[in-house]
């Protein structure tokens, strides 16, 4: 019986130092792991803003961090403007999830403000190596990932893979052998541009679309016109359809 | 035994992977690219070199009873230990090998040299022979990586050899790159192996 | 509950992902145990059970010790000594309870302690997310450790019937035993592939 009693203390001693010596090691690695993470966060922001602001601002960028509800969870996004004194957001930034072949593909997109898409970078994947995961290899000779160029331009809300409409402008190649996986990355796109749109439709609106500039004070008097009407319309049904208004 | 041959029989004589035949989960799964190759072997060999360190060392107070949990709590800190300094220094390979860190805890290999080599040897001989069979796991990965890498991409380490030499046209089957090119190289790999182990054996009986 | 996550969870498991030819977890018993059919369901049985058992236990630990104190660190710990003692544990109860069982079982049992395919459904289970961020549910881990186990199962058959022919062919001295065992699962893997085109989302 005693032999049982010194086996288990063996045991739970050699445990106990080992999940010592595992704490005082994270205590270490832990704030390191943190400070990457928010680096690589506001890294992968400005990389998606290249090219929209001159060069020498990009690093003093002000992200002004939102929040919109997918599917029943808060998500974070961003709104760009690029000092103080601005008036109007010029750019948006987002973190899309959406689920490929064998996981959650993960990419930060950073439109202009009418959501053309200026940039995106894949952050997070688990697909196939070989097929998904091409979309973050960079072939040798280039600077970025061939994927991401695809998407320059396009319009966040309709981007679609060509093999499901090929007539659209806004249609990009799929990854050969990896349709899930674009596609995947297309819908999650589209779904969080929405779903930002939606938020930033609500007033008061303070973005501007670079081809047709509209002030604060317009937008908050179309937005006010709207729910009016919205209210009329839902008293006239008799239900109570206030779910935000935009769609 | 010398300490140089201690060191060197776990490259090729008594190769892990190739000869012995453990740890073949990793050497199949992150074999995609050479990089990761050699990611995934030194990563183990310090988990090898460090628990048949300590293993080595507590050989005595370790009773043989519960000698196995034992070993493999020791495995666990050390493999949790280069998970975390991974996930904070080396980010970008923390990711491509992901699920099979934290399994190296499962690698025969390591377990297998706690139990028939560090718990009987001295500390000196048991980190000379972590080394070499660590060298040995690493080797063998970066042989299968780059066998798979070249035939699957047509490029080793990212260079696309033959774009560079100016043959365009070879892109590499993806199939060696998806998980049937980690069996099929296994296997012409481990028969090669075998091939050069019958061709000697027979020398010598016609000797 | 969402019965479609479970049905996505089966088919994934099982043949897409299979975890054997689609993950490579649970090699070593795979082209261990795989020369006999009769050894090879017995010990795929016993995976399944033990694959559903940990699935349950290291997911309750994971909610219930680990994330209320912040310790996930210690995960890979607490998961490969969860793992081992419940195989202890199990041999123990087997052994005195249901002798018929346990001398079908018993002798694969040691070894599913370093079959990675166990510890390896342990943590996807935690870290799996659906695509709308969420974790995998109590039910959904336990059931992703069974059709984990099926899958392993249908590997390990397959490969096990392939094999016992093999033993009667004429094949080159050099290729004999290993080497056309990875071989042929090249084969049933690149078949194995042909289930990646579903699409089931």
């Amino acid at each position: 019986m005693g032999n049982i009693f010194k086996l288990s203390a063996i045991l739970f001693l050699v445990g106990g130092i080992a999940a010592g010596m595992l704490a005082f090691y994270n205590s270490f690695t832990k704030p390191e792991i943190e400070k990457l993470k928010a680096q690589n966060e506001s890294e992968a922001r400005q990389y998606v803003m290249r090219g929209l602001f001159q060069k020498e601002s990009l690093g003093g960028l002000i992200y002004d961090e939102d929040e919109i509800e997918i599917g029943g969870k808060t998500e974070k996004f961003w709104k760009v403007r690029e000092k103080e004194s601005d008036q109007y957001y010029k750019a948006f930034v987002f973190l899309s999830k959406g689920q490929g072949f064998s996981g959650v593909v993960e990419t930060m997109v950073g439109t202009d403000a009418s959501f053309k898409i200026n940039t995106i970078k894949v952050l997070k994947h688990t697909e196939t190596p070989g097929l998904g995961a091409e979309s973050q290899t960079v072939k040798y000779g280039e600077s970025e990932p061939f994927f991401e160029t695809w998407f320059k331009g396009k319009n966040s809300l309709k981007v679609v893979v060509e093999k499901d409409d090929s007539a659209s402008p806004d249609k990009v190649q799929s990854i050969t052998g990896a349709t899930i996986t674009t596609r995947a990355v297309c819908k999650s796109i589209n779904k969080y541009a929405e779903a930002v749109k939606a938020k930033l439709d609500k007033p008061p609106v303070i973005y501007v679309d670079p081809e047709n500039i509209i002030s604060v004070e317009e937008t908050l008097k179309k937005a006010q016109a709207d729910s009016v009407k919205a209210a009329e319309e839902s008293a006239q049904t008799g239900t109570e359809g206030n779910d935000g208004g935009a769609k | 035994m010398s300490m140089m041959k201690n060191l060197t029989k776990g490259f090729f004589k008594e190769n892990p992977v190739l000869v012995l035949a453990l740890g073949l989960c990793p050497s199949l799964a992150v074999t995609t690219s050479i990089e990761n190759g050699i990611g995934m072997g030194l990563a183990a060999t310090a988990v090898l070199v460090g628990s048949s360190a300590i293993v080595s060392l507590l050989k005595k107070f370790i009773p043989g009873s519960v000698r196995i949990p034992i070993f493999i709590v020791i495995i666990a800190t050390f493999v949790t230990m280069i998970d975390l300094t991974l996930q904070a220094f080396i980010p970008a390979l923390s990711k491509s090998l992901g699920l099979f860190i934290p399994l190296i805890v499962v690698n025969c290999i390591i377990l297998g040299r706690a139990e028939a080599y560090a718990s009987k040897n001295s500390v000196f001989d048991s980190i000379i022979d972590a080394i070499g069979m660590g060298i040995g796991f690493t080797i063998a990965l970066v042989l299968i990586s780059s066998v798979r890498e070249f035939t699957g991409t047509g490029s080793l380490l990212g260079y696309p050899l033959f774009q560079l030499m100016g043959i365009e046209g070879f892109k590499g089957s993806i199939m060696m790159i998806l998980p049937p090119g980690g069996f099929l190289t296994m296997g012409l790999i481990l028969a090669f192996m075998q091939w050069n182990r019958l061709r000697k054996k027979a020398k010598e009986g016609g000797r | 509950m969402d019965f479609s996550h479970l049905v996505v969870i089966a088919v994934s498991s099982i043949f897409i992902n299979n975890f054997v030819l689609g993950r490579f977890l649970g090699i070593c018993p795979f082209v261990g145990v795989s020369k006999k059919l009769d050894s090879a369901v017995g010990m795929g049985m016993a995976v399944i059970f033990v694959m559903t058992l940990a699935s349950i236990v290291t997911y309750t630990i994971q909610k219930f010790i680990l994330d209320p104190y912040d310790i996930q660190y210690l995960q890979t710990i607490a998961f490969i000594l969860v793992i081992a003692s419940l195989v202890q544990f199990i041999e123990m109860f087997m052994k005195k309870n249901m002798p018929s069982l346990y001398s079908a079982l018993g002798i694969f049992l040691p070894l599913i302690t370093t079959n990675c395919a166990v510890l390896g459904v342990a943590i996807l289970n935690i870290d799996s997310t659906w695509a709308d961020g969420t974790k995998y549910n109590f039910i959904e881990s336990a059931w992703n450790g069974f059709t984990g186990g099926v899958g392993f199962t249908v590997a390990l058959v397959l490969m096990a019937g392939i094999r016992e022919r093999l033993e009667l062919a004429d094949i080159p001295e050099s290729m004999k035993g290993l080497p056309i065992a990875f071989v042929t699962s090249a084969l049933i893997a690149m078949a194995f592939l042909g289930f990646s085109g579903m699409s089931i989302m």
